[in-house]
């Protein structure tokens, strides 16, 4: 379970980081929207989102964050108290957690189901843009970038 | 008291005075934030580039960061066959942990190798992002200091070794330039460089 949430949240985070870069870098192949500052909020949105869907996601899901045991203070099984929140991803990767490997191994699967996300995505949109586009717009804009004031 | 741990008690005597401080350094140095975030940064910079030559250099570094973290991990694992140091609060007593106990060994800092190691290749291509990295890195030793997870060296010798694999990463890929434009030449065929 802790694998998943992990993987989800790297993957919302690399859509986020592919989606900022394209921005920046106007590689619109890979925008999952059409305008470039829309996309860059989107990116952001998808970093901040997966990370705080993550760490906030033990105040609602069961798991080894739970309340303390009264008597030998080790955490019980249950929802994390909105108290030890911070705490309560901090779980050796012998008692559940992830280790090094694993983390690199889910964020490296991560960024390259991003990607491949972007590109399916921004493939559809891009020709659902096309499809969208008036017949003979294609030659218009070719012959007034071509003439230009000639014209 | 040797100069490391007096400075490790200072430090660690932060501890456990605040809720709110303490919760703050238990988020700050967890295992899935700060690492995942610099290796976040140095992916950006795969697409990031805006024309050719900006492109080529950011791309250049993103794989240089990937190099750096192979040997970076490959030098600790290499380390911690030669020195196993055992944690503060195995050694001292009265230490404030603010973490669970780790098993391996202290030396070196393992997560601040990686970190400071890619901070440094983003520093070369981007200095303020490779500042706030790298800023982040050192953050995330002393908040492990003061959980009482690590002594100052310990901090510091992932530092060490996180700016020598960035280092021995960036002269590895200046001789390995044929696998770099493999690479490229192969991720701009699908559309990915």
């Amino acid at each position: 379970m802790f694998s998943w949430q992990y993987l989800l949240m790297a993957f919302l985070a690399c859509l986020g980081i592919v989606q900022m870069a394209a921005a920046r870098s106007e590689r619109r192949r890979l925008w999952l929207l059409r305008r470039r500052r829309s996309t860059t909020l989107l990116g952001v949105m998808l970093l901040v989102g997966g990370m705080a869907f993550f760490y906030l996601i033990p105040l609602w899901v069961a798991g080894p964050w739970g309340p303390p045991d009264p008597v030998n203070g080790v955490a019980t099984w249950g929802a994390a108290p909105l108290e030890s929140l911070t705490g309560a991803r901090n779980i050796n990767d012998t008692a559940g957690g992830l280790s090094g490997h694993w983390q690199a191994l889910w964020v490296s699967l991560a960024w390259v189901g991003a990607v491949c996300f972007s590109k399916a995505a921004g493939r559809i949109r891009h020709s659902t843009v096309i499809e969208e586009s008036q017949p003979g717009q294609d030659r218009r804009i070719l012959t007034a970038s071509t003439l230009g004031d000639k014209r | 008291m040797n100069a490391d741990e007096a400075v490790f008690r200072w430090l660690n005597d932060l501890a456990g005075r605040s809720d709110f401080f303490d919760g703050l350094i238990r988020l700050a140095i967890s295992d899935y934030l700060i690492p995942f975030v610099a290796t976040l940064a140095a992916a950006w910079l795969w697409f990031a580039g805006r024309g050719e030559d900006e492109t080529r250099r950011f791309q250049h570094a993103a794989l240089n960061g990937l190099v750096t973290l192979a040997i970076c991990q490959l030098a600790v694992a290499l380390v911690n066959i030669g020195v196993g140091r055992p944690r503060p609060f195995e050694q001292l007593p009265d230490v404030t942990v603010l973490f669970y106990e780790p098993i391996n060994s202290s030396f070196p800092a393992h997560p601040v190798a990686t970190v400071v190691g890619l901070g440094i290749v983003l520093w070369t291509v981007r200095r303020g992002l490779g500042t706030l990295v790298l800023g982040l890195g050192i953050g995330l030793g002393v908040g492990r200091i003061i959980a009482g997870l690590w002594f100052p060296t310990d901090v510091l010798g992932g530092i060490a070794i996180g700016t020598l694999s960035a280092w021995v990463g960036g002269w590895a890929l200046a001789r390995l330039a044929g696998a770099e434009a493999f690479i490229r030449r192969k991720t701009a065929s699908l559309g990915l460089g």
